[in-house]
């Protein structure tokens, strides 16, 4: 298929290309490939007189040719041809493909350059390696296939969106998320284009390549680009799939007699501290379930006895099925080519409430007025109806214990199943139908038109206007009766959150390029002209609404609620911005690149509005040099790469240069009237400007042995100064944070891509592709003589000197035996920061057995903040492996991913509520007399250590190994299928997400270590199809 | 063809430039923003302005980890099973910010962070009234008055835990990150200043029918200020009011004289009176501090329970919130705590008496809406509960009364109308029909309370099902009235007994007991056997904040809209007699305490007491008075009593405390951000962290 796009674009080009000649017979010709297939669009030069290039049949004419010229045929992807014209009329042309991937076409900013001449580091990935995974989100198609870039999946929620990060964490207060580009024009990241309609995503990794970008390259640049019709024969393309989606890797609860055993243990600790004789106490399950009964008059201890138990998860978590149809029409004349597509998928969560519809739409034409003309458009259509379920639910269900029943003996739900804290409702409440309705239904229109002027060979004028409109309604119907609203406030609420933005792009670029008449310089050069403008409208109203189920009005009816509470959000940003960009080649040897960007921005103050980002590039293909020629045998390319460049982060949300009042009101009581006040919120920063970027690269492309094995290997080193980030001062100067240009970063890492065609032969082939890329960051700088900034949420810090991302606690080894504490005191001595010898003072309490050991890592016999440990969130080393094997007309493709180094904190080792909640699954490590060195904490124990310290158990590593794809496809024998009208057809089926090796059991690490919604497996099976 | 292309050109070239001519496309425009000097010009804009100084009061005043701060740790609580403050009211206090974490959290950082917030507010409107053209002179002065009586408010509650702090008298324009801390006497200095320019500017604000500060709202709290100073600053400290040529000069036994008169003249002047029916006064029909006879000033809060109006402001960093703790229903709704803070789990504790439920087989229902009913045993029909169970409120278990303050409050439980307005030591059903539910309890039925006299609760609250006796279970007369009790109610005893409340007679050793009894003495079967009886669990209940009176439109009370009574008649009694005794005159200071417990007598008893003779019989005043209402930690403190205190009454705290305990530790979030930190206690350059943390 991309094959086929290329050879449009060549034809257009080329067709500009066009001269008249003069000379003395005229020929004519086909040109075909080595199947047979016609090629359109290739390039036949006949010496200084001229050329052509083939129509849509593959035929060509050429008129005024001497006998004695040459016809020098090419076309990207294939060998290039010389034949003698002689006193031959007709040629029969066939081309040889070529494998060196190095003439592809690569998408760039604002343009596209053959992969030889690129001086940046920049990856791609084909529709035809998009296809073989079956995705709803083209992006994950890309995890782990692209050194750098580091994706993960955010939850296992229906619709569940993906995190990005390119060459590690740079910035802190702004997103790290790569630029996302749709043929060219900004889409923000939530890709719901289907993988289908993208021919090739770009991802750009280097400043030299994003510097074009200028404010918003900092973090790279995706472009996605979406296919375009052909002319030719019409396709009708058909992609049907199923999934099926069952649980997988979900964290459990301590299930029915282990949570006995605790409940006992808990019993036995307590009988046993307090007699002071460890080892003694031996309590019955029926002792510790006395009195603890359900609504319905059933004990505790019966529910031990007859194993009657509940297993909240399972009820829960169903399996699920999804679908996904995708019909695209392409095709077109010389003059005209048009691709439609339609997509429908139907995605659903694990849990009942959890669904996501989804519905595009997208048209895409282009036409030829003239030689000099060119005119076309696109327009995206989207609709999603998205039903959340409660993200409370799963991990309600976590809390709640196993020895209970979910429903009473007369059938009904059992509201409060926890006879031990009565607090904790049913999570099942919200699985009645109606009682939790949370929907979000977003409209998206995304469309452009341009227009392309060539006035003469070289010159080209490209102007694009883009729409980007989409409105979307949020609303929640809690009934009094669901799970969070059951114990209080015991009302319904109902909230609707509308907004709309507003998107509006115009781009003008102009490009020249020129071979100074066929010396061996060339040129190409861009100048463009950018405005981007984006309005954001919201209105959110909320309150609660009663004790009357309303099911069926839910959150439509806003005037059921009593006391309306509204918000307002109005946010505009404007961009004006200028850039350039010359690319200079000689002898396609050495290549230089050098570019320019100017954005001015509304979002920052007076004065300080323009920002400008330069870039440059060199490359030397040095297997073109003389001196290598010996090498030629074995040795395809070697290309070195440097590049420097500055770009940008444009997170600067509007308004902050100003000093504002608090939006919503607060109020106050006088005398029964509530009079509405404004305080102030934000104080504003009128020297705000873009963090910048700037960033080294040097890279070495190569191809050995016919290219079989190829690939890139970069290693670059970046800078990011005034970093975008809250200064800090004491709360008693009130505003704690003001967002400053701040700080400094530096990141560095080396990236490799392999390609190895391990086997070749006629009917079996195995590939790898590997990707390995090893990053790091780190905080220089914070601000004044401030070098550790802590949220104060989850323990996340930033600190000089640590990774961007870290956390910062206490660090557990164990527990206190009995007796051990006392000969720890006996045993040691404790110094203060002065060396002076000084006497234990720790918390009360601590050192009793079974309680936590918490490292007192300067031994000053106290436990302080100073005694914390760095923990980093981030991977160090990404991990990527896709096997493709194929044997004849089967393929089968297995992706494996590891992503290592790093911490996550894993919540369900911090689920130790001794009075009221089941511990996790996991937490079966716990101290008894027997077991004393444990890993947590006696459930007996007080619980005064480990409130305050328990965190620090939370901290695992956080790496895996995963099976992330296998699927296993069959192309149908062309001779059966055509019969039936069919070119193409193949069905396919996969496993996915189905073997994870962590070090934490039964857990999938890859959306970190909290679960609302865990991960699922899927068994997909589909079918592709081509009329 | 060529002329073609060039006007091509042209054309292009034009449409590029054309462009970028709009020069104003970069200008920025908040529409939904609004800043300070537009808004605070406007009448409206002022008024908000001065409603949001009074909004901040709202995150202390009602709220859960204040009454920590203010009251748990002292002789007068302990805390209870559920209670999110453990650490902090045992003394295991440190400067870390927990900020989210809602099991444990003494809030000091967000309460550091909330003070400094309200009190720009307040430099705020003194700046914006000062400047506006739209209101008049009366108002500004108003106006001022308020804002300065607010911002003494906020840094005395601030001085009294940490000691000396950073002192803002204007608007933050720029980020600080070198304060200084402003020594404690200089900044009484400054809060006395401040009230009396209040008392100046709220001259003509006489009543509080507005709802704002008035100026016996101002006196009141100078004369609770002058009582701080004298027993603190210079008894404690040894130290002189700085700052200020009123007062620097004064001593110890002029401040107490000072205290005392200010005190009489709000007694004399204010127009408050005390209420002769002692539970008038927290009836929930006299919630509002308006319209209640002896409130002198009080934080509000809206009887609109289901909006907004009652949140709190939010929080001016990037943590747009302050945590559950503090906020209670976050910022959906808001209101005040009290009303859950001292609640056992009398309902779904009770499984002795045949649990909490609709079932025929229970006695206990805590409404949830109008419908809920249980069915009588006796009867076959359906009971209505929710009127009847409203005022005993949600199990929270958060704090339960010390043996020490049972026992203060009983020991004039004949004369004294306040052990039973105080103490709710009876949990009753709702329905006669209702006491045959209960097959562990036979009789149950046959003992109607006394006590009651009101036909129309007579009605409602038949017969006793739990009753808390303040004897020991094992003395004579304790027996006695066990065996009155058996099979008619659970009765707890303080101590001793088949299920006591604490573990001791002795109050320095006295601790809530843990885990039921396996077999009852009494009835010799297992219905004790459960840990819900617990003295952290079961426990007699403070009733001063509960919303007694139903409400059929908000049934389910996890909030409530009860005003809090910052300031008080009674209190003016207690600081005018404790000025007294300070000036030197005990027979003076017990008329004044006799004056006060005359109209707390129950009708036709001698309440009076015979002699003063030290501070501890002031504190076992306020102790029996203001019980719960924000006072007692700080009471402690200043007459230096504290750690004694907790020490003799309160085994929970007593290990660990130490004098270091007089101050809070300076939170984390202030010292990891200043640049010129310390360990030279009271620097007048750096910024130091108190002793001992």
């Amino acid at each position: 298929m991309y094959l086929k796009l290329r050879k449009v674009s060549l034809t257009l080009l080329l067709s500009m290309l066009c001269m008249a000649s003069f000379a003395q017979k005229t020929i004519q010709g086909t040109v075909k490939d080595n199947t047979g297939e016609p090629l359109i669009g290739v390039s036949i030069v006949s010496g200084n007189t001229g050329g052509t290039v083939t129509d849509l049949n593959g035929d060509f004419t050429l008129t005024n040719v001497n006998d004695g010229a040459i016809l020098k045929f090419s076309y990207v992807g294939y060998k290039k041809q010389s034949v003698k014209v002689g006193n031959q009329t007709k040629f029969n042309i066939v081309m040889q493909s070529d494998d060196k991937t190095l003439d592809e076409l690569v998408v760039v900013g604002y343009g596209v350059m053959k992969k030889r001449d690129l001086t940046g580091s920049i990856s791609s990935i084909k529709s035809s390696d998009l296809e073989k995974v079956a995705s709803a989100n083209a992006m994950q198609a890309m995890q782990a296939k692209i050194p750098g870039l580091d994706i993960t999946q955010s939850d296992g929620q229906a619709g569940g969106g993906l995190n990005m990060t390119l060459r590690g964490t740079r910035s802190i207060l702004a997103q790290n998320g790569p630029l996302i580009l749709v043929d060219g024009v900004q889409y923000g990241s939530t890709i719901d284009i289907s993988p289908d309609n993208i021919e090739s995503i770009e991802v750009l990794k280097d400043a030299s390549s994003t510097a074009i970008y200028g404010s918003r390259g900092a973090n790279g640049v995706i472009i996605i680009t979406t296919k375009r019709g052909k002319a030719g024969k019409t396709k009708v393309n058909l992609n049907v799939y199923n999934s099926f989606n069952s649980p997988t890797n979900i964290p459990t609860s301590m299930y029915g007699d282990a949570e006995m055993n605790r409940l006992i243990d808990k019993v036995n600790y307590i009988a046993d501290k307090t007699s002071g004789k460890w080892g003694t106490s031996n309590a019955t399950a029926q002792q510790v379930t006395a009195g603890y009964k359900l609504e319905d008059g059933t004990e505790t201890y019966s529910i031990y006895e007859d194993k009657s138990y509940t297993n909240w998860g399972d009820l829960i978590l169903k399996n699920s099925a999804s679908q996904n149809y995708d019909l695209s029409v392409s095709g077109g004349s010389e003059k005209t080519n048009f691709n439609v597509s339609l997509g429908a998928m139907y995605d659903n969560g694990l849990m009942d409430q959890d669904k996501l519809s989804r519905y595009n739409g997208k048209v895409n034409i282009d036409h030829k007025i003239n030689n000099m003309f060119k005119i076309g458009g696109s327009l995206m259509f989207s609709y999603k109806d998205n039903d959340k379920a409660n993200s409370g639910v799963f991990s309600q269900a976590m809390k709640m214990t196993t020895i209970t029943h979910a429903y009473l003996s007369d059938g009904s739900i059992n509201a409060a199943p926890n006879p031990w804290y009565t607090a904790h409702s049913n999570p099942l409440l919200d699985m009645v139908d109606g009682r939790f309705q949370h929907n979000i239904e977003t409209t998206r229109f995304f469309g452009n038109a341009y227009i392309e002027f060539t006035p003469f060979k070289g010159l080209m004028f490209r102007s694009l206007f883009n729409a980007d409109r989409s409105d979307a309604r949020d609303g929640v119907y809690q009934d009094y009766e669901s799970t969070t609203r059951y114990q209080t406030p015991h009302t319904n609420y109902i909230s609707s959150n509308k907004d709309n933005t507003t998107a509006l792009t115009w781009d003008n670029t102009i490009n020249y390029n020129t071979n100074f008449n066929g010396s061996k310089s060339s040129l190409t050069a861009l100048v463009g002209h950018e405005l981007l403008q984006s309005v954001y409208e919201s209105t959110y109203i909320f309150g609660s609404a009663g004790t009357t189920h309303y099911y069926e009005s839910s959150f439509y009816d806003l005037s059921k609620i009593a006391s309306p509470t509204i918000r307002n959000g109005y946010t505009k940003k404007s961009m004006l911005s200028f850039f350039s960009r010359v690319n200079y080649s000689y002898d396609s040897k050495y290549l230089a690149t050098l570019s320019l960007r100017a954005d001015g921005a509304s979002q920052l103050a007076e004065g300080h509005k323009w920002g400008y980002f330069p870039s440059a590039a060199v490359g030397w293909r040095i297997t073109e040099e003389k001196f290598m020629a010996g090498t030629k045998s074995w040795l395809d390319n070697l290309k070195l790469r440097l590049s420097w460049g500055l770009s940008g982060n444009s997170a600067i949300a509007p308004y902050q240069t100003l000093s504002t009042l608090n939006t919503s009101s607060i109020y106050y009581n006088f005398a029964g009237n509530d009079v509405a006040g404004k305080i102030p919120s934000h104080m504003g920063n009128p020297d705000l400007k873009w963090e910048k970027t700037s960033s080294f690269d040097v890279g070495f492309d190569f191809g050995f042995l016919n290219n079989r094995i190829n690939g890139s290997v970069d290693m670059y080193f970046s800078k990011t100064n005034d970093l975008l980030f809250y200064k800090s001062a004491p709360t008693s100067s009130v505003f704690p944070s003001v967002i400053s240009n701040i700080g400094k970063t530096k990141g560095s890492g080396i990236e490799l891509q392999l390609n190895t065609l391990v086997i070749d032969s006629k009917n079996f082939s195995w590939n790898i592709n590997w990707s390995y890329s090893h990053m790091s960051d780190k905080i220089t700088e914070l601000t004044d003589d401030i070098n550790k900034y802590e949220t104060g949420i989850n323990h996340s810090a930033r600190i000089v000197g640590e990774r961007v991302n870290t956390y910062i606690d206490y660090e557990t080894y164990g527990t206190w035996g009995v007796g051990e504490f006392a000969n720890y005191i006996a045993n040691h001595k404790f110094y203060d920061s002065n060396g002076n010898e000084v006497a234990a003072s720790y918390p009360s309490g601590y050192g009793d057995p079974g309680t936590l050991k918490i490292a007192d890592s300067n031994n000053d016999g106290k436990l302080s903040s100073d005694d914390r440990k760095v923990y980093n969130a981030d991977p160090e080393n990404l991990f990527g492996m896709n096997n493709t094997f194929t044997y004849k007309n089967f393929s089968l493709s297995v992706q494996l991913m590891a992503r290592l180094g790093g911490y996550i904190p894993y919540a369900m080792n911090n689920r130790l509520d001794y009075e009221t909640a089941n511990w996790g699954g996991g937490c079966t490590d716990y101290w008894t007399y027997t077991n004393q060195n444990a890993k947590f904490p006696s459930p007996g124990a007080d619980k005064s250590i480990y409130t305050t310290y328990g965190s620090s158990l939370l901290y695992e590593k956080a790496d895996f190994l995963k099976i992330k794809d296998i699927t296993l496809s069959y192309s149908l024998p062309k001779t059966w299928i055509s019969k039936i009208g069919l070119s193409n057809a193949r069905i396919y089926g996969s496993l996915k997400n189905f073997f994870t090796f962590s070090h934490i059991d039964n857990f999938d690490p890859e959306a970190g270590g909290d679960f609302s919604f865990p991960l699922a497996k899927q068994a997909v099976i589909g079918i592709n199809l081509e009329f | 063809m060529k002329t073609r292309i060039l006007l091509y050109i042209a054309v292009s070239s034009t449409l590029l430039l054309g462009t970028t001519s709009c020069s104003d496309f970069l200008d920025e425009k908040n529409k939904t923003g609004e800043t300070a000097d537009i808004t605070y010009t406007t009448k409206s804009g002022i008024e908000g302005l001065i409603s949001s100084c009074y909004a901040f009061q709202r995150g202390w005043y009602g709220k859960e980890p204040a009454l920590g701060l203010a009251e748990g740790g002292t002789d007068l609580f302990y805390y209870g099973f559920d209670n999110k403050q453990k650490s902090m009211n045992s003394y295991n206090i440190s400067s870390v910010s927990l900020d989210d974490n809602v099991n444990d959290n003494p809030c000091l950082d967000q309460y550091w962070e909330m003070g400094y917030a309200g009190i720009d507010v307040c430099n705020n409107a003194m700046k914006y009234v000062a400047q506006s053209a739209q209101i008049d002179d009366a108002a500004k002065a108003k106006y001022k008055g308020e804002a300065e009586f607010l911002r003494a408010l906020t840094y005395f509650n601030m001085v009294n835990m940490w000691g000396a702090i950073p002192y803002n008298d204007s608007p933050i324009t720029a980020q600080n990150t070198n304060p200084i801390r402003m020594p404690e006497n200089e900044v009484y200095g400054k809060i006395l200043a401040d009230l009396d320019n209040a008392i100046t500017d709220l001259a003509a604000v006489t009543t509080k029918a507005s709802g704002h500060a008035t100026v016996w709202s101002a006196h009141a709290l100078k004369a609770r200020v002058l009582l701080y100073a004298a027993s603190w600053i210079n008894g404690q400290l040894n130290k002189k009011v700085a700052g200020n040529d009123k007062y620097s000069s004064m001593d110890a036994k002029a401040l107490y004289a000072a205290a005392a008169t200010e005190a009489d003249a709000v007694i004399t002047g204010s127009g408050a009176t005390l209420y002769a029916n002692y539970s008038d006064l927290w009836s929930m029909n006299n919630e509002d501090w308006t319209n209640n006879k002896e409130a002198l000033f009080g934080v509000s809060y809206s009887s609109d329970l289901q909006s907004t109006v009652n949140c709190i402001p939010p929080r001016y960093g990037n943590n747009a919130e302050y945590n559950s703790l503090i906020t209670r229903t976050g910022y959906t709704r808001g209101g005040s705590s009290m009303l859950l803070m001292f609640v056992p789990m009398w309902n779904n504790g009770c499984n002795d008496l045949g649990g909490s439920g609709t079932k025929n087989t229970y006695v206990f229902f805590r409404a949830t809406d109008d419908g809920n009913t249980i069915t009588s045993k006796k009867t076959g029909q359906n009971v209505a509960v929710a009127a009847a169970y409203s005022p005993y409120g949600r199990g929270f278990t958060r704090y339960l009364p010390s043996l020490h303050l049972w026992r203060i409050l009983a020991k004039h439980q004949s004369t004294d109308q306040r052990y039973q307005g105080t103490m709710l030591d009876a949990y009753r059903i709702a329905n006669h029909d209702l006491s045959q539910n209960a097959q562990n309890y036979t009789k149950m039925g046959a003992w109607a309370d006394k006590n009651i006299t009101d036909a129309s609760k007579l009605q409602a609250f038949r017969d006793t099902a739990i009753y808390y006796s303040t004897l020991d279970g094992n003395s004579q007369e304790g027996k006695a009235l066990q065996a009155w009790a058996k099979n008619r109610y659970r009765i707890q005893f303080a101590i001793g007994g088949d299920i006591p409340v604490y573990t001791s007679t002795d109050e320095s050793k006295a601790l809530p007991t843990t885990g039921g009894k396996t077999v009852s003495d009494v009835y010799g079967d297992a219905r004790y056997n459960d840990p819900k009886i617990e003295g952290y669990r079961s426990f007699p209940c403070i009733s001063k904040f509960l919303d007694n009176v139903y409400n059929k439109t908000y049934p389910t009370y996890d909030i409530s809209n009860r005003d809090f009574f910052v300031l008080r008649l009674a209190e003016m009694y207690l600081i005018k007699a404790e000025g007294q005794l300070g000036a030197g005159s005990a027979t003076d200071a017990l008329a004044t305490i006799n004056a006060l417990r005359k109209t707390r007598a129950i009708s036709g008893q001698n309440n009076s007491l015979s002699s003063i003779s030290s501070i501890d019989d002031i504190l076992e005043e306020r102790g029996v008075e203001l019980c719960g209402e924000f006072q007692r930690w700080f009471d402690l403190k200043r007459t230096g009593k504290l750690v004694e205190y907790v020490k003799k009454y309160n085994a929970q705290g007593s290990a660990n405390i130490d004098s270091h305990h007089l101050y809070r530790p300076i939170p984390d979030a202030e010292t990891n951000s200043v640049t010129n930190l310390t360990t030279e206690e009271n620097s007048t350059t750096g910024f130091w962290q108190n002793k001992g943390y």
